[in-house]
């Protein structure tokens, strides 16, 4: 796991992280390639002692992300083409990624943020498979209850939608 | 919960901060009495936001402007997604505030605490990118269900901007492209994935008719189809039809398929090639009946298996044919033809004719093209050839639609069944946030203990029952998901265990629990219970808690195998048992105590002895009848038990040889369990060394191995006075009885 190490200084491999809540984060260049957001912008900018600003980003959350970049850091690239295809058709998550991802609903919506923020795609499907899971097979009532929403349908457009099948030719 | 939404929904949408923070001020006000829930709910969350919203001023892709230019140029619909976001936007806070008007409909507002409903709340604030690439991961069904959670909801999955999302998620379970622009990708679902009656919502109809492109129940088929066979043969007697159903919207159907099949029949003769052209012109009823349908046979493939047409697919029809009629008269009146065919000049676009055509008189004019169709045959038969050409076209396209919705159908219904109703694996993992399907299946399960008749208080007694059962359930399967990884990890630790044992003295080692005992010590279970393989940096971290461990296992089963010893000799004689117990206090472990004869010990490994013992005759006795009765022991001799018995060190150094096999512990039960130390004093075996030293007057608390092995070898002597007990093998004796006084 990344020391957090303001003492410490870094080396040619190691990237500086600045959190929303200013905290600074030293991480390999490895686990902080995992973010295309941040390997874009370690290959625009060049070595810096600079620490990257993650202004999206609070420390408890970075944290977490980081430790899934170190978990995963050796993962081979996703080729593109079998990218969209593949990850969608398996709704499984490895039982490290299941472990990892328990956590309150806060947190995980935290998570599903900062991956889209950072870009680290892999990471985003886990987290928004984890919340597809909770949703599958349910009942629209049971849904609302997920989510705490209101049915705002009248009783006769409930209706009207289940027969909303016309097919639009000459209608 | 609305502030933290609109918070976030600001933090991360720069093009909506504004509007968001003016809702915000909106909602701010309208909060006033929304309780403290809802302003606690601010403090402990918005200065957290704050910070964000600090922190974003000095980002360096913070240009709003710029943002959403991206957006708009990276999306190929990126309008219509704007579009609909901000429709989402406003819906959403006019839902939530319809919501907190009504009162009546925050119950679970209300109920938020308990902590059974919004386990998910949070994400409804996710920008809806996010909320897209969640759905992507859905399936049809699933997105159908979402579909019908509000307004909201709705217009996002039903806009055309979300086309994508219902194609992937098809994708991903192999529904085929239906390739048909007149139907959506919502109705599509609703077509394969739904399970109500179309037309009159009535649920549970699990079949959907392919041909018919319906999803009906069977009164509603009745209504809504008409039965072509039965045209066929009265086909303009539409009065007969028409009395069939007494509902309006059939009567118009009624009509509108007399109609067209009319047509369909008037052009069909036209159209078949007909030996002698005089026969079609004297318009003979028997051949004309019969033609028709043949016609129509070959014409309407659709669904002549059960005789029915889609009243839809008739008007499709009549709808081509009408659209050339008004095409000829157009022409007709370019032309300046003087005379169209009257029929044509009745409908014109807009006119009447379809609120009032009444039956009988267009059977009547039909008649009358009949008669016309003889001067006006060339004119009628390009028509005709152009009809039928573009019909074809139709119901080949029908025709091709209706094979996939078949195997698409196909494809949804296997793979519903293949889906387990409740993810159990995701809500055992996380009870505290999913409590709600417990809620959700306890109104199921009240429900139909309802229907099942019983009263409100007799429920009230099952509730429990049944909630216990589920819990049960639960457990199982959370315990049969774990068992195999945990087996896995118990496995993988027995080298440790061989290396450990190994590395204590010779000493030491017969106290090592056995392996499968091992397993049940407190600090090795914790390495094994993840279900995760141990290394060896785990097994490092962990060393000197098992070592603890192991010193305690050592003085517990010196304890125990203490007790076994007193328990079998003070039975008989307490003042005796009670003046060792006072003697060998707890302190004194020592090899002294080992070496004494009545530290006698036997294995008590299950299945040591091997079940191979011979059934033996124990003794015999007349019974009421005066015959002789035998009875008979299973009950091990000492010669079974060679090997198997002594001082409490050779009894573990037997353990470990001999039953040091076992693997794993896989029966959950034994999980819970303390290790074991399988080690026991028979009866027979304390009845022996009891008797031994009772009859060779010696003093069981001085009393050394020696002095045992002396009395068996003195065997005989002494014991072959008393009776009973009778000297079987020696030094075995066998009492008569269980517990019977050995010494009487």
């Amino acid at each position: 796991m990344s020391a957090r190490g303001e003492a410490e200084q870094g080396s040619e491999t190691n990237v500086t992280l600045q959190t929303s809540d200013d905290e600074q984060f030293k991480v390999d260049r490895d686990v902080a390639n995992r973010s295309v957001l941040i390997r874009n912008m370690l290959e625009d900018v060049g070595e810096s002692e600079q620490a990257i600003p993650l202004p999206n980003v609070s420390a408890n959350v970075l944290k977490k992300v980081l430790e899934w970049c170190e978990h995963h850091k050796k993962d081979p690239e996703p080729l593109a083409e079998d990218l969209d295809d593949n990850r969608r058709k398996t709704t499984e998550i490895s039982d490290w990624d299941a472990k990892f991802i328990q956590v309150d609903q806060e947190m995980l919506f935290e998570i599903i943020l900062a991956a889209n923020y950072l870009d680290i795609k892999p990471l985003l499907d886990v987290g928004c498979k984890t919340v597809a899971n909770m949703i599958k097979g349910k009942q629209p009532e049971e849904i609302r209850k997920l989510f705490n929403i209101v049915n705002d349908f009248t009783p006769e457009e409930e209706a009207q939608i289940k027969k909303e099948n016309e097919w639009a030719e000459d209608r | 919960m609305e502030l933290i939404e609109v918070g976030t929904a600001s933090a991360v949408h720069e093009p909506c901060r504004a509007s968001a923070r003016a809702s915000h001020a909106a909602a701010r006000d309208s909060e006033d009495e929304g309780g403290e829930e809802m302003l606690k709910t601010d403090e402990e969350v918005a200065p957290k936001r704050r910070d964000k919203g600090k922190g974003r001023a000095i980002e360096v892709f913070d240009s709003s402007d710029e943002e959403e230019d991206d957006v708009e140029t990276s999306e190929d619909d990126a309008s219509d997604w704007e579009e609909s976001r901000k429709k989402t936007k406003k819906s959403k806070l006019a839902g939530k505030k319809g919501g907190k008007g009504g009162g009546a409909s925050v119950k679970g507002k209300g109920g938020r605490k308990g902590k059974d409903i919004g386990g998910l709340e949070v994400m409804k604030s996710l920008p809806l990118e996010l909320l897209v690439e969640i759905f992507s991961h859905l399936d049809p069904n699933d997105l159908l269900a979402l579909s019908m959670v509000n307004k909201q909801y709705r217009s996002l999955l039903t806009s055309p901007g979300s086309v994508k999302i219902w194609e992937t998620s098809r994708r991903t379970i192999d529904l085929p492209d239906l390739g048909m622009d007149e139907i959506t990708e919502w109705q599509y679902a609703q077509l394969v994935f739904g399970r109500e009656c179309q037309r009159c919502g009535a649920k549970g109809v699990k079949k959907l008719d392919v041909y018919l492109r319906k999803r009906l129940c069977k009164r509603c088929r009745v209504q809504e189809f008409a039965d072509l066979v039965m045209f066929v043969g009265e086909c303009t007697d539409a009065t007969r039809v028409a009395a069939l159903s007494s509902s309006r919207r059939s009567t118009v159907a009624t009509r509108r398929l007399s109609r067209s099949f009319t047509r369909v029949r008037q052009t069909a003769s036209a159209r078949l090639p007909t030996p002698n052209p005089g026969s079609q012109s004297t318009s003979g009823s028997s051949k004309k009946r019969v033609r028709p349908s043949f016609a129509l046979r070959s014409w309407v493939p659709l669904n002549l298996a059960t005789g029915l047409v889609s009243i839809d697919d008739l008007y499709t029809m009549s709808n081509i044919l009408r659209r050339f009629e008004e095409q000829d008269e157009d022409e007709a009146i370019a032309e300046g033809r003087s005379s169209p065919p009257p029929e044509a000049r009745v409908r014109k676009p807009g006119s009447s004719k379809r609120k009032k055509p009444v039956v009988g008189a267009s059977s009547k004019t039909w008649r009358t093209i009949d008669d016309d169709e003889k001067d006006e045959k060339d004119w009628e038969s390009a028509r005709v050839v152009n009809y039928v050409r573009a019909r074809a076209a139709t119901f080949d396209k029908f025709r091709d639609v209706t094979e996939k919705l078949a195997k698409a159908a196909d494809t949804a219904a296997k793979y519903l069944d293949s889906k387990p109703r409740y993810s159990l694996s995701a809500w055992w993992e996380k009870p505290q946030e999913y409590e709600w399907p417990k809620e959700s299946r306890r109104k199921q399960i009240a429900d139909r203990v309802a229907s099942l008749g019983y009263k409100r208080h007799e429920v009230e007694k099952i509730k429990a029952k049944v909630l216990k059962s589920l819990e049960r359930a639960r457990t199982t399967a959370k315990e049969a998901q774990l068992r195999r990884p945990r087996v896995n990890a118990q496995q993988s630790l027995k080298p440790y265990y061989t290396a450990l044992k190994a590395s204590l003295s010779a000493a030491e080692q017969p106290f090592v629990p056995l392996f499968i005992d091992f397993l049940l010590l407190p600090s090795v279970k914790e390495l094994w219970m993840t279900g995760e393989n141990v290394s060896s940096g785990d097994w490092l971290n962990q060393l000197n808690a098992i070592k603890a461990d192991l010193e305690e296992y050592r003085l517990d089963l010196i304890l125990h195998a203490r007790e076994l010893i007193l328990d079998a000799t003070t039975e008989r004689d307490e003042e005796e048992g009670a003046a060792e117990d006072v003697d060998g206090g707890m302190s004194d472990f020592d090899d002294e105590f080992f070496s004494r004869a009545t530290s006698m010990l036997c294995c008590a490994f299950p299945g040591c002895p091997p079940a191979t013992a011979e059934r033996r005759r124990l003794f015999t006795e007349r019974n009421a009848r005066g015959r002789l009765d035998y009875r008979y022991t299973y009950e091990p001799t000492l010669k079974d038990r060679q090997g198997s018995f002594g001082s409490l060190v050779d009894v573990l150094k037997h353990l470990h040889a001999d039953h040091n096999k076992g693997g794993y512990v896989s029966a959950k039960h034994k999980w819970k369990k303390a290790p074991q130390y399988h080690l026991a004093l028979p009866l027979e075996i304390a009845c022996t060394v009891s008797a031994l030293l009772d009859v060779h007057d010696l003093d069981p608390a001085t009393a050394a191995k020696e002095d045992l092995v002396c009395a068996v070898k003195r065997k005989g002597e002494k014991l072959g006075k008393l009776k009973p007990p009778v000297a079987l093998d020696p030094p075995c004796i066998v009492m008569r009885r269980r517990g019977g006084g050995e010494n009487a």
